[in-house]
Parts: C-alpha cells; structure tokens; sequence
C-alpha cells in the first residue's frame, strides 16, 4: 500500500458512486435501466440480450441471488452504527457499485427472459441465504466494525467465487467479459477492506496473484 | 496431469515462493519445469495465440516493475515489490499453459521503451498505464480462450491486476475505486 492509500483514497471516489446510486434507487425502474445504460456501456444491448444462451439466463440468475446477498450485508453494516465515518465512506461507495451490479444482473436476466429472485429483507432470509451459499458466520453476533468488515470480505470472496464459476459456464461473449469486469471490482472491494483493517499492509490487501475467491 | 492442473501446481508454486525464486523461474526452466509431463487435451492452438498475446504483456509488466521499483519509497515500494512478485507469477503460469498445451512462450524482449521516468510519481504514472494495458488484453482474451476453467483461471488474474491498479490509483491520489465495472480506464 502506498503513502497516499485507502481508505481517504477510496472515500474519494464516494460523491460521484453515490450520485449515481441516488440516481438509481430514486427514480424506479426506468431510471435504473437509463443508469445501467450510462455506467454500464459493456452489458448487454436489448437485441444481443435475445441471442445469449438460455443457460446463461441461470447462470446469472446464481450470481444475482450472492450479489443480493452481499448487498444486504453492506446494508446491515452500514445500519449496524458501529462503522467510523472513514469506513462508512468507503462502505457506501462500494454498496453503490453493488446496487449496479445488481440492477445490471437483473435488467440482463429479465432480457432473457428469466426470473429476478426475491433479495433477502430481513435477518431471517439473510441468514438462509447465507446458509445456501455455505457461509457459517452469522450476522447476528457481529459487535464491531471489525467484526463487520471482516464479514465483508468473506462475502466478497463469496461473490469473487460465483463470478469465476460464471465465466467458466457463460456462453455470450458480454456477458462473459462484464462478469469478468465485475469479478475484477470484487476483488478490488477486498483488497480495500482489507486495507481498512490493516492500514498500509500490501500483502494482507493484495494476498495472491491469483484471485480465485472462496466458498 | 491435464493443463488445468499445470496452471493451478504452476500458480501455486509460483505463489508459494519468493520473488527472487520467480525471477529464476520466469527464464523459462522454471515453467519447464513445473509442467514437465503434463499433456494438454483441452487447451487449443487458437488458445495458445491469446495466451502469449497477454504473456507479452506480463513481459512489459515485470520490466517496468523491475525497471521503476529503485525509484519507489515507502508503501509504493511495498507495493511494487509485491505486484511484480505477482506478475512474474502469472507469467510463470501463462509459460506453464503455453507448454502444456505444445506450444512455445513469447520470451520478454532485449528492452523496452519504457520512456524516461524521473521519480516516484512518473514511476506509478507508467505502472498505471500498464496495469490498465493489462486489464485490457486478459478482458479481450477471456472470451477467446476455449475451456471455460481457462477462462475463469485468466478472469483471476485480471481480478488480481484491477487489484493493482487500484492500488497504484490510491497511491497517485486518485480513487481508487471509481467503477463498478473494471476497465482499462477505470
């Protein structure tokens, strides 16, 4: 990590994210579609959407319901009200940039013609959730912002995983770059996490060369 | 041993040791080594094409690591160290692929003109434009690689290298995490 490093770094980036999430969840369907089609340039097209493979449609559909997943915990989290101001910052831009992944998911996987699930609302369907995704920490006991986002980052990982899975599965060339591009924000979203936990620590932010995420 | 194989022994040993033993191992005895007997069943010709395409790159990254490290302090030497740790480590997989598959690795060239940074601040300067270089090729190539697992090994390593650039943005003051979707640019 670097002299000028995260988290200021990565809360600088917060205002325009935010603006687009503001966006986004203010202005209905409609305006998430006009979103996604301003941040999004890379996904699909309505008529390419037509020729991906139905197989596609679930495999998205898999990645959607851990992006849901991931969505609540930053959510909880940032409710939690044991995040500093710092991390909050940090916090909030990167559930911005899951909120577009996930309309993003949801916009493509309706163009294919499949179903968007139903996200987790409470703790009770959090924790099924992610009981079906093999995560065995729970949520309830998490006391500090420590403990929060040290849960972040295994939910990242969770995340970074299904994405890889997608690629190896997905048939559509766009669909398997813009999982690829969302795969590669995963993995930036651990790294400063980790940095917000271990300031100044590379090795700790940057593990492996090989980004292969975890089950 | 298949090629998947190869590539996970490959990374992981390439990760498990320092970077002073990837150094030796980037020459090419290393890779040999580490994929010797492996036989490729589903890792095409076309395959190997894209391959050596980004392992071109991999080559401008390590030397442009190697190259701006002196002139790097503190967290950014840190990071520099570790980053081309982790490139040389994906150009020992990619040369371990490559062979698997029968076919012969792009060698880094004699030089590169890699211009004429002055400090720490030209240093990261060029190392972003390479990461994002980077980011572009494995982007490009992961559609064209044939086996999904393929695919998904190379979407690790473009993953690990928007960790970098991040990281390099942080480092020149920018954010570092402007987009939800990684780009060359972003």
């Amino acid at each position: 990590m670097t002299d000028h490093d995260a988290p200021a770094g990565a809360g600088a980036a917060g205002p325009d994210a935010t603006t687009r999430r503001e966006l986004m969840l203010g202005t209905g369907a409609a305006g998430a579609a006009a979103a996604m089609a301003a941040v999004a340039p890379a996904f699909l097209a309505p008529r390419e959407a037509l020729a991906a493979p139905v197989g596609d449609a679930a495999v998205l559909v898999s990645a959607l319901r851990v992006e849901q997943v991931i969505v609540y915990g930053y959510e909880r989290a940032l409710a939690s009200g044991v995040i500093a101001a710092s991390a909050e910052q940090v916090l909030k831009l990167f559930l911005g940039q899951e909120d577009e992944h996930v309309h993003a998911l949801s916009l493509t996987v309706q163009q294919l013609g499949g179903v968007v699930p139903a996200a987790p609302s409470d703790l009770a369907t959090f924790e099924v959730a992610l009981h079906e995704l093999h995560v065995k920490r729970s949520p309830a006991g998490l006391r500090s912002e420590r403990n929060y986002l040290n849960f972040l980052v295994k939910l990242e990982t969770v995340v970074a995983r299904a994405y890889r899975l997608a690629i190896d599965t997905l048939v559509d060339v766009t669909l398997i770059q813009t999982a690829a591009q969302i795969m590669a924000n995963e993995a930036q979203h651990a790294t400063f996490l980790r940095e917000l936990m271990n300031p100044g620590d590379v090795k700790i932010a940057v593990p492996t060369g090989f980004v292969a995420g975890s089950s | 041993m298949n090629s998947r194989r190869a590539f996970l022994r490959t990374a992981g040993a390439g990760l498990a040791a320092g970077s002073s033993v990837l150094l030796t191992a980037c020459g090419g005895s290393g890779a040999k080594k580490l994929v010797a007997g492996s036989e490729s069943v589903e890792v095409r010709e076309s395959d190997v094409s894209v391959m050596n395409g980004v392992l071109d790159l991999e080559h401008t990254a390590i030397a442009a690591y190697t190259a701006g490290i002196p002139l790097l302090g503190g967290r950014a030497l840190a990071a520099g160290t570790r980053f081309l740790a982790q490139e040389l480590a994906h150009a020992t997989a990619l040369q371990g692929l490559i062979m698997g598959a029968g076919g012969k690795p792009n060698l880094p060239r004699a030089s590169y003109d890699l211009g004429n940074p002055r400090g720490q601040a030209d240093v990261l300067s060029m190392l972003s434009t390479i990461e994002g270089s980077l980011v572009e090729a494995y982007l490009d190539a992961i559609p064209k690689l044939s086996p999904g697992w393929l695919r998904a090994e190379a979407a690790g390593i473009l993953a690990n290298e928007g960790q970098h650039i991040a990281v390099l943005r942080a480092a020149r003051g920018e954010p570092p995490v402007p987009s939800a979707f990684v780009t060359a640019s972003e």
